[in-house]
C-alpha cells in the first residue's frame, strides 16, 4: 500500500473518501477504506485510539518501510482563522514537553506550524500554535512501521479565540477538510508519493523462480538472491546469471557464493 | 543532476542553546524566510533511526548546534602527510555535495547539515593541543565529516579559522575540499601554516560519482589561482575507483592538472584507494540497490569493504608511477594497509 491516511472522525474521513474514491473493508473495526493505492483508517478521538489504529492498519495490509503516512484532522489556534491549513513541523506534547519533528524532504507551499498535543480540547490557546488530540501519537506509531521522511501531519485551523468548537458541526468540518484536499495532494501527498514511488521501483522483485525452483532458498538467502540479482542485473545490462552456467551447483548457497565471486571479478564501466 | 551548489535552505533547526552565538545570528539573519524551528538537542533530529539519507540529501535542512564533548580527536592514519601529531575536527558535519562512494552516508541517519556555532571551544582546543605539542608542529585536518570550503559561504569556516591558525606558529591546518569556494581565501592573507588540499578522481568518476561537485576543470583552476597566490596547496586522489578505463582517466586528469599546478611548489599528494567500514558500506549499498560501484571488484577484509590485493596494488601503484612523472616521490604518500 503506497498511501495511508489515518483520521480521527468520519466527518474528517468523508471528504478523503470521496476525493481518492475509497470503499470500506467491511467488518474492521477501527472502520477502513481502501482502493488499490489508497487506504484510510478511522481512528476516534485521542492518541491512544490513534496509535491503536495506526498498528491495526499497518498489521492488516501488510505495510511496508516504503509507504507514506498522513494524519488529517482538525486543530485549534489562538490566531488562525477557520479554515487555514497548515503542515505540523513540530509536534510538542504539552504535558511531558517532549517535542518531535517531522522531516520533509522538498519544499512546500502549504504554510507551516508548531502543534501543540493535548488530552483534552483547549479553549484558551495560551501557546502559539495548533492545538490538536492526535497527532504525537501518529508520528510516534508510523514511524514505527516506516521511514521518518514519509510522515506528515496536516491540520485544518476549525476554531480559535474567537470561533469556539462548540459553534461547529460534522458538515463544517467536512466541507474544512474537503475545500484543502486538492491543494494538500498537489503540495504534499503527489511528490511524497512520486519520492517512494521512484525508490520502490529501484527495489522491484526479480522474477526468482526461476531459481527458486531449481535450489531451496531459506528466507535470509532469498533476500541474499533479490540483491545479488540486483547487483549482476546492474553490471549486465540488465541481464540476470543463466542458470546454465550455474548447474554445477548443488545448493542455494554455492549458488551465490559463486556468482558473488563472478560480480567481484568484474570490472565496472563508468558512463 | 545539477552541479550547482546551492544553499537553498528552507528549514532551520535551532538548539535552544546555538541561538546566541554570533554565528547562529548571522546564519538565521541570512535565512530570514526559512522556517526556523527550535529543538532541545541537534541529536533529536539528527540522530533517529529511520531517516532515509538519500531522501534528504536532495533537500537537506539545517541543524545549528553546540557542540559538547570533545572538540579535537587523533586523526585516522590515511590523513598523515608526514606529520608527527595528527588530529581532525569537526565544525560541521555532512556537505552540500552527492559522492555515491561517501562514507558519510553509512555513517550519519541523516543527510541534514549540522553547524557547529560554538568555534570558540574548537579553538581553545586546538590552542591547548599545540602548547602540549610544543616541540613539533601539530596537524589540524578539518574536512573530515564534512568538506572544509564547500559551505564556507554560510560557514564563514576560513575567516574563523585561517587567521587563527596563522597566529599559532605551531599549528598547521589542512582544508580538505572538492569546491570552487576560494573567495575568502582569497581576500585574507596568505599563510604556510594552512595547505588548500584538492580532492579529485578521473574525469568519468566525477562525472558519474560525484552529484553536484564542480568539474574538475573548474577545481583545477581554483586551486592554480590559490597556488598562484602563494598558498600552499596539496593533492588528494583518495579514494581512487577501479573502472574500466581508470588509468587513461587518471593519466589525463594527472596531465590537465599539472598543466596548470606547479609540482614544484606543491606540498603533498596523497594516493588511496576506496575502503568503507563493513557497517557503513552495508547501509549504502541498500540505499543504492542498482549502484554497480558497490559490487564489482569489492571484498571484506579487517572490518572494510576494500578492493583485493591485487586490484590495490594495481591501483595504487600505476597511479604512484603516473603522479611520480610529475612529482617528486618524497612528497607522494601512498595509503596502504
Ligand atoms: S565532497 Fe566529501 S564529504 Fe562531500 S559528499 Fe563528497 S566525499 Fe562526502
Amino acid at each position: 500500500m503506497l498511501l495511508h491516511f489515518v483520521v480521527a472522525l468520519h466527518c474528517e474521513a468523508a471528504p478523503i473518501i470521496e476525493f481518492y474514491k475509497l470503499k470500506s473493508i467491511h467488518n474492521t473495526l477501527p472502520q477502513v477504506y481502501r482502493n488499490e493505492s489508497v487506504c484510510l483508517v478511522v481512528t476516534g478521538i485521542g492518541g491512544l485510539a490513534c496509535a491503536s489504529a495506526v498498528g491495526y492498519l499497518a498489521g492488516l495490509l501488510k505495510s511496508d518501510k516504503c509507504g507514506v503516512w498522513i494524519n488529517i484532522g482538525i486543530a485549534g489556534h489562538q490566531q488562525f482563522s477557520r479554515g487555514t491549513v497548515c503542515l505540523v513541523r513540530k509536534v510538542t506534547e504539552l504535558a511531558t514537553g517532549k517535542a518531535i519533528y517531522p522531516s520533509l524532504p522538498f519544499s512546500t507551499r502549504i504554510p507551516r506550524a508548531d502543534c501543540f498535543y493535548v488530552d483534552r480540547a483547549e479553549v484558551q490557546f495560551n501557546e502559539n500554535g495548533l492545538y490538536e488530540m492526535e497527532s504525537f501519537a501518529f508520528f510516534k506509531a508510523a514511524w514505527r512501521f516506516c521511514t521518518i521522511d514519509y510522515v506528515h501531519s496536516i491540520k485544518v485551523v476549525s476554531d480559535n479565540r474567537l470561533e469556539t468548537a462548540g459553534q461547529i458541526t460534522h458538515s463544517i468540518i467536512s466541507s474544512l477538510v474537503g475545500s484543502q484536499l486538492e491543494m494538500v495532494d498537489r503540495n504534499l501527498v503527489v511528490p511524497l508519493c512520486c519520492i517512494v514511488e521512484n525508490l520502490r521501483s529501484e527495489t522491484s522483485q526479480f522474477d526468482i523462480e526461476l531459481y527458486t525452483d531449481k535450489w531451496h532458498f531459506s528466507e535470509t538467502n532469498r533476500l541474499r538472491l533479490s540483491r545479488i540479482l540486483r547487483q549482476f542485473a546492474a553490471l549486465s545490462d540488465n541481464q540476470l546469471p543463466n542458470i546454465e552456467d550455474y548447474k554445477h551447483c548443488n545448493k542455494a548457497t554455492e549458488f551465490l557464493n559463486d556468482v558473488e565471486s563472478n560480480l567481484q571479478c568484474r570490472e565496472i564501466r563508468l558512463i | 543532476m545539477s552541479r550547482n551548489t546551492s544553499y537553498m535552505i528552507d528549514t532551520i533547526f535551532i538548539e535552544k542553546s546555538a541561538r546566541n552565538f554570533p554565528l547562529a545570528k548571522e546564519v538565521l539573519k541570512r535565512f530570514s524566510s526559512a522556517q526556523h524551528i527550535e529543538c532541545s538537542h541537534y541529536g533529536e533530529v539528527f540522530n533517529r533511526h529511520g531517516q532515509n539519507f538519500r531522501v534528504q540529501k536532495n533537500h537537506p535542512s539545517l541543524i545549528l548546534a553546540v557542540k559538547e564533548g570533545e572538540f579535537v580527536l587523533p586523526a585516522p592514519v590515511e590523513y598523515h602527510v608526514g606529520g608527527r601529531h595528527n588530529y581532525y575536527f569537526s565544525h560541521m558535519l555532512n556537505c552540500p555535495y552527492d559522492c555515491r562512494y561517501c562514507f558519510l552516508q553509512g555513517m550519519y541517519s541523516s543527510a541534514h547539515y549540522v553547524l557547529f556555532v560554538n568555534y570558540e571551544d574548537f579553538k581553545n582546543d586546538i590552542a591547548n593541543i599545540t602548547k602540549i605539542n610544543s616541540k613539533d608542529p601539530s596537524w589540524f585536518f578539518s574536512g573530515y565529516d564534512c568538506d572544509s570550503l564547500a559551505f564556507d559561504p554560510v560557514s564563514n569556516f576560513v575567516n574563523h579559522f585561517v587567521p587563527f591558525i596563522a597566529e599559532n606558529s605551531n599549528a598547521r591546518m589542512e582544508l580538505r575540499t572538492k569546491s570552487t569556494q576560494i573567495r575568502a581565501l582569497n581576500k585574507i592573507d596568505v599563510t604556510s601554516n594552512v595547505i588548500c588540499a584538492f580532492s579529485f578522481t578521473g574525469e568519468l568518476a566525477n562525472r558519474s560519482l560525484e552529484h553536484r561537485v564542480p568539474e574538475n576543470s573548474k577545481r583545477i583552476s581554483a586551486m592554480a589561482k590559490l597556488q598562484y597566490r602563494g598558498w600552499p596547496v596539496a593533492v588528494r586522489f583518495d579514494p581512487m575507483m577501479y573502472y574500466q578505463n581508470w588509468r587513461q582517466d587518471f593519466s589525463q586528469l594527472c596531465l590537465n592538472l599539472f598543466k596548470k599546478i606547479n609540482p614544484a611548489y606543491l606540498h603533498s599528494v596523497s594516493i588511496g584507494a576506496f575502503r568503507m567500514p563493513v557497517n557503513y558500506f552495508r547501509k549504502v549499498r541498500s540505499l543504492y540497490p542498482t549502484e554497480s560501484l558497490f559490487v564489482a571488484g569489492l571484498h571484506q577484509k579487517n572490518g572494510n569493504y576494500e578492493y583485493g590485493l591485487n586490484i590495490e596494488n594495481e591501483l595504487l601503484g600505476e597511479a604512484q608511477a603516473i603522479v611520480g612523472q610529475f612529482v617528486e616521490q618524497d612528497r607522494i604518500y601512498t595509503m596502504r594497509d
